[in-house]
C-alpha cells in the first residue's frame, strides 16, 4: 500500500505542499484533483522520487521513498504531464530502451514489448517512429513505457489532457483494467467529470493542502453535513415548495427544469427523515424523495475558495 | 560487491542511454555529411603541411624540424576538433533532453545518474574515435614522410581520445547543471583554457626534473611545442615516449599524462552525476570525497616534480611561481565542489554544533571548513615531499594561499545570499576571478605595479599580490605582511557579513 505521511515541499521558504497526508490500497484509482499550482504534481514528483521532499515521508509497501529511491522506481510507473519522446526513434526502440533501464531481463524484452502493445493496442504502429503517431496514441505509448516493468503503482499526471472523446473513452477503459489488475493509480486531472467514473477514491488539493480525501461515493453523497434532496410530487409542487420554504434548516429550495423541488438540507441523515415524515405528517403529495447525486465538480467547487499558490 | 560489479560493468557496456544515441545519431544523414567535411579538412592541411616543406629549401635536418612541427601542428588541430566536436555532441544532447523533459521518464526509472552520464560519455567518446580514425590516414602521411614514428601516432591517438573523453565529460558536467546549450560549451572551453595552463606548467616541470634527452625524431628544439602544449592538454609540452622521472623513477611522459587526465574524466563524471542525482546530499558528499582525492593526487604530483633550490629567494621565486599556476585548479576545485547557496535551503540540523563527521555534508556553513580540508589535501603532501619549502617563506607562501581559498570562499558565500542561487553566485565569482586576474596581469604582469610601488603608490601594490598564479617577485614579496593583514580583514569582514545574514535569515 501508499501511505503518504505529513509530506512537505519548501521552496526557498514558499511551501508548495503542506503537510499532505493519504493512505492508498491495492486496485484503488485514486482521483488527484486541484487548481493549477495547488500542489499535485509537487506532490506525485516527491512521490515519484523526482523531487526530495523537505519533511514527512512516503512509503510504498513498506519503503521510504528518500531512503530507497531506487526500489521504489522499480514498483513505480510515472506518467508526466509531458510527452517527453525523442525524435528519430522507433515506437518499439523507445519501449526497449525503458524496459533496458526498468532492469527488464533481455530475453523477455520483445515479449514484454508486445504484450503492452497489444494492452495499449498500439501493435500495428510497432515500427513506427514516435514523432509520426498522433497525440492519442503518444499518450498511449507514455502509458505503454510506464507498464513495461509490471509497476504496482502509476502516477498519471494529466494523463486525458489534449485527447478527443474517443481517446479518452480509451484511456478511461485502460485505467479501470488498471485498477482491476490489481495496481495503485494516481491519477490527476482536471476533467472532473470523467475521473469520477473510474476512480474510487478522491483528494482534492489547494495551496499545497489536502481539502478533502475519501471514496468518491461518500463524496458525491453529501459534502459535510449538508444533504442535497430532490422531491417530486403528485400535481403541482408549489404548495410543497411554499412549506418548505417556511422550514428553518432548509436553505435553497428551487423547482428545476423537470419541476421537481431541489432544496439543501443543513443537517445529518436524523435530521433527512425528520424532513421525510413532517412532509407526510402535512399531508404533502410527495411522490419520490431521494438524495440528489451531486458531481465531482460540485464537491470541488463547494471545498475549495479558488485560491492558487 | 556482486551489485557493485554490475553497476560498475554496466555502466560500459549494455549502456541503454548509449545504445539509444547510437541508433538516433547515426540514423541522420547529415552526420555522414559532417565527417566526410572533416575527412577533407584533415587532409587538405596534411597535404599543404607536406608540399610546403618538400619545397623547403633549408637543409634535410632542419626539414626535418619542419615535419615534426607539422606533425604536431596537425595533431594539435585534430585534438581542437575532436574535443570540440565530442563535447558539444554529448552536451547538446544532455540539454535537448532536459528541454524536452525526457530526463524525468530516464530518473523515475532505476536507472543510476551515473550510468546516464556514462552513456552521455560514450556517445560523445564514439564521435571522437570516428574522427580519429578518419584522420589516421593523415596522420600517416607524415610518418611516411618523416615526421613521426608509428608508435608516437598510436600514442597520441590514445591521449586525444583520453583528453576528448575529459572534456566529453566536463560538456556533460556543465550540461547537467545547464537549462541552455550557451553556457556549457563556453564553460567547458573556459576549463579547457585552464586545464591546457596546468597541463603545460606540469609537463614543464616534469621536462626540468628530467634528464631529457632528445627522442629519436623529435629534435631537442621544435618551435611550436609550447603552443602545442596549450591545444592538446594531454599530451603537454613533450613528446608522449619523452623520458621523464617522477618519484626517481625513469618512465615515459604519456604515463603521468594519462594518469592525469583519466583523474580529471573520474571527477567530471562524478561532478556530472552530482547534479542529476537523488537524494542530493549523498550526491554531494561523494563529489566532496572526489575533490579532496583529486586535488591531494595533484598535490603530490606537483611536490614531486618541485626542483629543490639551492639558494635564497631566486629559487624561492622558481618553486612558488610552478606551485602557485597549479593552485588556480586547486582553488576552483574548492569553489565548486564546496557547499555553497542560501542557508536557508541547505539547513543544518543545528547550525551550532559543528563537527567534522559532517564536514563534506552539503551545508553551506561548512564551505570554510571544507575549503581549508583541501587546502591542507593540497599543501600536505606539498610540505611533505618538497623540504625546500618548510622554512620561513614556504610558509607565509602557503599561508597567503589558504587565506586566498578563505578569501574567495568568503565571497562567494555573500554572493550566494545577495543573488539567492548558488549557479548565479557562481557566476559572479568567475567574473570576479577574471577582473581580478585582469587587474593583476593589466598592472602588475608588465611590472607596472612593482614601479608604482617603488614610487611610493600604495593604491595598486595590492593587485601585483592577489595573484598567487603568478609567482611573486622579490619586491612584491616585501609588500606581502601587510598585503596578508588586509587579506584576513576582508576576508574575517566577508565572513561576518555572511554568518550574520544566515542567522537574520
Amino acid at each position: 500500500m501508499l501511505v503518504v505521511d505529513n509530506l512537505k515541499k519548501d521552496y526557498n521558504g514558499f511551501q508548495a505542499v503542506q503537510g499532505i497526508s493519504f493512505e492508498l490500497e491495492p486496485g484503488d484509482v485514486f482521483a488527484f484533483i486541484g487548481s493549477n499550482g495547488a500542489g499535485k504534481t509537487t506532490t506525485i514528483r516527491m512521490i515519484a522520487t523526482l523531487l526530495e521532499p523537505s519533511s514527512g515521508t512516503a512509503s510504498l509497501f513498506g519503503v521510504d521513498v528518500t531512503k530507497d529511491p531506487m526500489a521504489i522506481r522499480r514498483m513505480l510507473g510515472y506518467m508526466p504531464d509531458f510527452f517527453g519522446l525523442y525524435d528519430d526513434v522507433k515506437v518499439w526502440e523507445y519501449l526497449d530502451f525503458f524496459a533496458t533501464i526498468y532492469e527488464v531481463p533481455p530475453r523477455e524484452r520483445r515479449k514484454v514489448i508486445d504484450n503492452v502493445l497489444e494492452l495499449t493496442d498500439l501493435s500495428s504502429k510497432r515500427d513506427a517512429f514516435v514523432q509520426s503517431l498522433s497525440r492519442g496514441m503518444q499518450q498511449r505509448l507514455c502509458l505503454a513505457r510506464c507498464l513495461v516493468h509490471d509497476p504496482k503503482l502509476l502516477l498519471l499526471d494529466e494523463p486525458a489532457s489534449g485527447l478527443d472523446p474517443r481517446a479518452r473513452s480509451e484511456l478511461k477503459e485502460l485505467i479501470l483494467e488498471l485498477g482491476r489488475m490489481g495496481k495503485i493509480v494516481i491519477v490527476s486531472s482536471h476533467i472532473l467529470p470523467e475521473l469520477e467514473g473510474f476512480c474510487n477514491k478522491v483528494g482534492i488539493v489547494e495551496r499545497g493542502q489536502l481539502l478533502s480525501f475519501g471514496p468518491t461515493s461518500d463524496l458525491t453523497r453529501s459534502s459535510g453535513t449538508t444533504k442535497h434532496l430532490v422531491i417530486s410530487t403528485l400535481g403541482s409542487p408549489e404548495g410543497t415548495l411554499a412549506w418548505l420554504t417556511s422550514q428553518p434548516n432548509l436553505t435553497e429550495a428551487r423547482l428545476n427544469k423537470d419541476g421537481n423541488i431541489e432544496c439543501s438540507l443543513e443537517g445529518d441523515d436524523a435530521a433527512q427523515a425528520q424532513l421525510l415524515k413532517s412532509l407526510v405528517e402535512a399531508n404533502l403529495p410527495i411522490r419520490t424523495f431521494a438524495d440528489r447525486r451531486i458531481d465531482l465538480e460540485d464537491v470541488f467547487f463547494q471545498v475549495t475558495t479558488g485560491a492558487v499558490n | 560487491m556482486a551489485t557493485w560489479l554490475k553497476e560498475s560493468v554496466g555502466g560500459y557496456f549494455d549502456n541503454p542511454v548509449a545504445t539509444r544515441d547510437l541508433r538516433v545519431h547515426f540514423r541522420n544523414g547529415r552526420i555522414v555529411i559532417l565527417l566526410v567535411l572533416y575527412a577533407l579538412f584533415v587532409s587538405l592541411m596534411a597535404q599543404l603541411s607536406i608540399g610546403n616543406i618538400q619545397s623547403y629549401p633549408g637543409s634535410i635536418a632542419s626539414a626535418q624540424r619542419e615535419l615534426v612541427t607539422a606533425y604536431f601542428s596537425l595533431t594539435g588541430l585534430i585534438f581542437g576538433l575532436v574535443s570540440l566536436v565530442s563535447a558539444m555532441s554529448a552536451a547538446f544532447s544532455v540539454v535537448s533532453e532536459r528541454q524536452r523533459k525526457a530526463m524525468d521518464l530516464v530518473f523515475s526509472a532505476p536507472f543510476s545518474a551515473r550510468r546516464y552520464v556514462l552513456g552521455k560519455v560514450i556517445s560523445g567518446v564514439r564521435y571522437s574515435a570516428i574522427l580519429i580514425a578518419m584522420s589516421l590516414p593523415a596522420m600517416a602521411a607524415l610518418v611516411v614522410a618523416g615526421g613521426a614514428t608509428t608508435l608516437d601516432v598510436l600514442l597520441h591517438c590514445a591521449l586525444i581520445l583520453a583528453s576528448s573523453t575529459f572534456f566529453t565529460a566536463v560538456g556533460v558536467a556543465f550540461a547537467s547543471y545547464a537549462k541552455n546549450f550557451i553556457a556549457p560549451l563556453a564553460m567547458t572551453l573556459v576549463v579547457a583554457f585552464v586545464w591546457s595552463v596546468t597541463l603545460l606548467t606540469l609537463s614543464q616541470s616534469l621536462r626540468v626534473v628530467s634528464s631529457i634527452s632528445a627522442p629519436s625524431v623529435v629534435p631537442t628544439a621544435f618551435p611550436f611545442v609550447s603552443c602545442l602544449g596549450l591545444l592538446t592538454p594531454g599530451l603537454g609540452a613533450v613528446s608522449p615516449t619523452q623520458p621523464v622521472q617522477v618519484y626517481g623513477f625513469t618512465t615515459q611522459a604519456w604515463i603521468p599524462a594519462l594518469v592525469v587526465v583519466l583523474l580529471a574524466i573520474r571527477f567530471a563524471i562524478v561532478a556530472a552525476t552530482t547534479g542529476l542525482e537523488f537524494p542530493i546530499g549523498k550526491a554531494a558528499r561523494t563529489l566532496r570525497v572526489h575533490g579532496l582525492v583529486y586535488v591531494f593526487v595533484l598535490g603530490l604530483i606537483i611536490a614531486a616534480a618541485i626542483v629543490p633550490p639551492t639558494s635564497s629567494f631566486g629559487d624561492m621565486y622558481q618553486y612558488s611561481q610552478l606551485a602557485s599556476r597549479i593552485f588556480a585548479p586547486v582553488l576552483i576545485t574548492t569553489l565548486y565542489t564546496a557547499p555553497f547557496g542560501s542557508d536557508r535551503m541547505n539547513q543544518p540540523p543545528d547550525r551550532t554544533a559543528f563537527t567534522f563527521k559532517k564536514i563534506l555534508w552539503p551545508y553551506s556553513t561548512n564551505a570554510l571548513a571544507y575549503g581549508l580540508l583541501l587546502c591542507a589535501a593540497w599543501w600536505v603532501p606539498f610540505l611533505a615531499l618538497a623540504s625546500h619549502a618548510r622554512n620561513g617563506i614556504g610558509l607565509t607562501f602557503i599561508f597567503h594561499s589558504c587565506l586566498i581559498t578563505g578569501f574567495f570562499v568568503a565571497l562567494l558565500r555573500c554572493y550566494s545570499h545577495l543573488t539567492k542561487t548558488t549557479e548565479k553566485a557562481k557566476g559572479f565569482l568567475v567574473l570576479t576571478l577574471l577582473f581580478m586576474v585582469a587587474l593583476s596581469v593589466g598592472f602588475a604582469g608588465d611590472g607596472t605595479a612593482l614601479r608604482l610601488v617603488q614610487e611610493g603608490s600604495f593604491s595598486v601594490y595590492d593587485l601585483a599580490l592577489i595573484r598567487p598564479w603568478l609567482g611573486y617577485t622579490q619586491d612584491s614579496f616585501n609588500f606581502l605582511p601587510v598585503h596578508l593583514i588586509l587579506l584576513s580583514v576582508a576576508t574575517a569582514t566577508l565572513f561576518y557579513a555572511a554568518e550574520k545574514r544566515s542567522r537574520r535569515g
